[in-house]
């Protein structure tokens, strides 16, 4: 009997090699212990050089138990120098292009470095392999994994809830509200590499831009995968705001450098980025209302008002009771209210601070969780 | 003379000269493990495989009577020993000296105890190793669980394979591969050491889904009847203020509140509407 081949790609920096590890591991542990998977596995780590440099042992260590370890030439260049991530991305074409491997038999499962999988996504994995049920695939993505409740941790609770709004606006034709991810997503090895991650210079949101070329070349080929993918959120506000200037910067860079966008595609992204930006306005409107009483005019706005903010709390609330089976840590009301606050605010602030700043290649997010001594053990210290 | 006399077939051992050899005495690694007849009854393997407390509460009696043993053989007569516990009458005249204690006593309890501390070293360590074969068992009984869904999976996929393609309507190119699959590279058998994600199974997948899925027709009513109650407020606040229309200018930026709006409702619909599908549900938790 045949089975398809899932590759299992990681493709970082390389940094964060606790994180990485993790990821890697979860991969082979969750492989082993579940039975009735419709699929061969093959694990892919794609780092850059600096990456590996930080913990040799790690990554030998990892290669030793299946992993293959792919470490993209410094001299490496695309077609159209790309840098940053798609670089990577576009190495890892080209190596299962060299394997031959770029066929309908082959998936490939994009993970970040901090993206550990569980028992539920390899299943579903197999089940939407199994099913035909698209060419890329995309599901909701937990953040549990050293879960602190600091401000934004509890702020990515509400982009789990929001995956639901994401995965139905991607498996709808012109994927209305803009919706998709650049981690637990699975695309046939085929499809993603005759469209390939090559741009021209620095694409700040890779993921966005593959999404837009594959729905131009194919079409609606997009379903929901079943099953949750784990990963953590950013340790620090200063962090967070880095992360979402560089999607701010992803989505005005397709708005400019992407020709595969049609106009109502582009209008779509245009009133999303606009409705991000009106947040800030938003928040100083509302605290000015009190200063100069637009009471008349608040007949009308508040009709909509009592929905906004119903749904905006719904975000919070639902998104930590996804979590609940998965975080032990407990935050009281008070704490959780205020936290959330404050992860909201940065992210209110965020689009305007990208609009002020450039995007910067330099953005490493940290992922590995400081640990103490008696935490590590025995084991290595990377780096 | 202290005292001491010899016995013709069997001389004492003179205090204070070389330690006797007590290596025949000392059980090796191979006599170690084989269990003394003078323990409780065996429970048989199948009850020690099903119930590995039994052994275990074996080995705990026999550690306990040996430590009990130990303290016994090191405990050594005291000065009226004598008056309290006499010498038998057909005790051998070579073998007592005139206290009345025996020439041999101390070499025995000094060999007794050597042995008993080793017997308990090596009952320790054959627990420990039962505890291995334990660990062992459960993960042999855990892989051949494993393997029978295995490979009912496989005749059941075998059997999707017989059918003529026609008769599906799953597209087989997606289903199975159409050239040879890759062969995963040479693997050096090491479980991996799962954390966090040891957690991540799909009965916690099912119960987070099913319990938002269950919820999802409150959910939407508490929405829109909270959503309603709060604009109510607010409308009947704006209205009971009686405020003057403010400049032009000022009066048109509160629109910029709407502009969310129909993100909101889209939102709204489109995590009803995935929820209903069932899209997310994950049958089959092995």
């Amino acid at each position: 009997m045949n089975f398809p081949t899932v590759l299992f790609q990681i493709t970082a920096i390389g940094k964060n090699v606790r994180a990485l590890e993790a990821s890697a591991r979860s991969v082979l542990y969750w492989v082993r212990h579940t039975p009735a998977l419709a699929f061969r596995h093959r694990l892919w780590l794609v780092v850059e050089p600096e990456g590996y440099r930080t913990a040799p042992n790690v990554y030998e260590e990892l290669r030793a138990q299946g992993a293959e370890v792919f470490v993209v030439p410094r001299e490496y260049s695309t077609p159209l120098g790309t840098s940053g991530k798609a670089r990577a991305l576009q190495f890892a074409v080209e190596q299962r292009q060299a394997l031959g491997i770029s066929d309908t038999s082959a998936w490939v499962y994009h993970q970040d470095e901090e993206t550990c999988v569980g028992q539920d996504t390899l299943l579903g994995i197999s089940d939407f392999i199994q099913d035909g049920r698209g060419l890329v695939g995309a599901g909701i993505i937990l953040y549990p994994l050293d879960w602190l409740g600091s401000p934004s941790h509890i702020q990515e609770l509400t982009r789990s809830y929001d995956d639901f709004r994401v995965l139905d606006s991607m498996t709808m034709p012109d994927n209305p509200t803009m919706g998709f991810h650049g981690s637990h997503i699975l695309v046939r090895a085929d499809v993603e590499d005759s469209v390939g991650w090559d741009s021209v210079g620095y694409a700040p949101a890779e993921d966005l831009t593959f999404e837009i070329r594959v729905r131009a070349r194919y079409g609606p080929v997009f379903g929901v995968l079943k099953g949750f993918a784990y990963e953590k959120g950013a340790f620090s506000l200063r962090d967070q705001v880095r992360q979402r200037r560089r999607w701010v910067h992803g989505v005005m860079w397709a708005l400019r450098r992407s020709p595969e966008l049609n106009a109502r595609r582009r209008a779509t992204l245009l009133y999303s980025l606009f409705t991000w930006f009106s947040a800030l306005p938003s928040v100083i409107v509302l605290l000015a209302s009190v200063a100069f009483h637009y009471g008349p005019l608040l007949e009308v706005t508040g009709i909509f008002t009592g929905f906004i903010w119903v749904s905006m709390v719904t975000g919070y609330l639902e998104g930590f009771r996804l979590h609940s089976e998965y975080v032990q840590r407990t935050i009281s009301l008070s704490r959780f209210v205020l936290h959330g606050m404050v992860g909201a605010l940065v992210d209110v602030v965020a689009p305007w601070y990208a609009l002020a700043t450039r995007p910067s290649l330099g953005d490493f997010i940290p992922k590995d969780r400081p640990v103490l001594a008696d935490e590590i053990g025995g084991r290595h210290v990377p780096g | 003379m202290s005292g001491r006399s010899g016995s013709p077939t069997r001389p004492p051992p003179s205090q204070g000269d070389d330690p006797p050899d007590l290596s025949s005495l000392i059980p090796d690694s191979r006599g170690s493990t084989e269990i003394p007849s003078t323990l409780p009854p065996r429970a048989s393997d199948a009850d020690l495989i099903a119930n590995p407390e039994v052994r275990h509460g074996e080995f705990r009696q026999v550690l306990e009577e040996l430590d009990r043993l130990s303290d016994d053989l090191h405990r050594r007569p005291g000065p009226d020993a004598g008056k309290t516990d006499p010498i038998p009458v057909d005790w051998d005249e070579g073998t007592a000296d005139a206290t009345g204690s025996s020439p041999y006593l101390d070499e025995r309890l000094a060999v007794a105890s050597v042995a008993v501390s080793s017997l308990s070293r090596e009952l320790r360590e054959l627990g420990d190793r039962w505890h291995g074969v334990q660990e062992a068992a459960e993960r042999v009984e855990r892989e051949i669980g494993h393997a029978s869904l295995e490979s009912g999976f496989l005749r059941s996929a075998k059997e999707i394979d017989e059918i003529p393609s026609g008769s599906s309507s799953v597209p087989r190119a997606m289903r199975v591969a159409s050239p040879a699959p890759l062969a995963a590279p040479a693997r050096k058998p090491s479980p991996p050491r799962p954390t966090q994600y040891g957690g991540f199974t799909v009965a916690r997948y099912n119960a987070t889904i099913g319990g938002l899925k269950a919820r999802r027709r409150r959910l939407a009513w508490w929405t829109v009847l909270l959503a309603a109650g709060i604009s109510a407020v607010l409308v009947a606040l704006a209205v009971l203020a009686r405020e003057p229309v403010p400049s032009l200018w000022l009066a048109l930026l509160p629109a910029v509140w709407m502009i969310p709006v129909p993100f909101f409702v889209i939102s709204f619909f489109s995590t009803q509407r995935i929820l209903r599908r069932n899209d997310l549900d994950m049958t089959g938790s092995p």
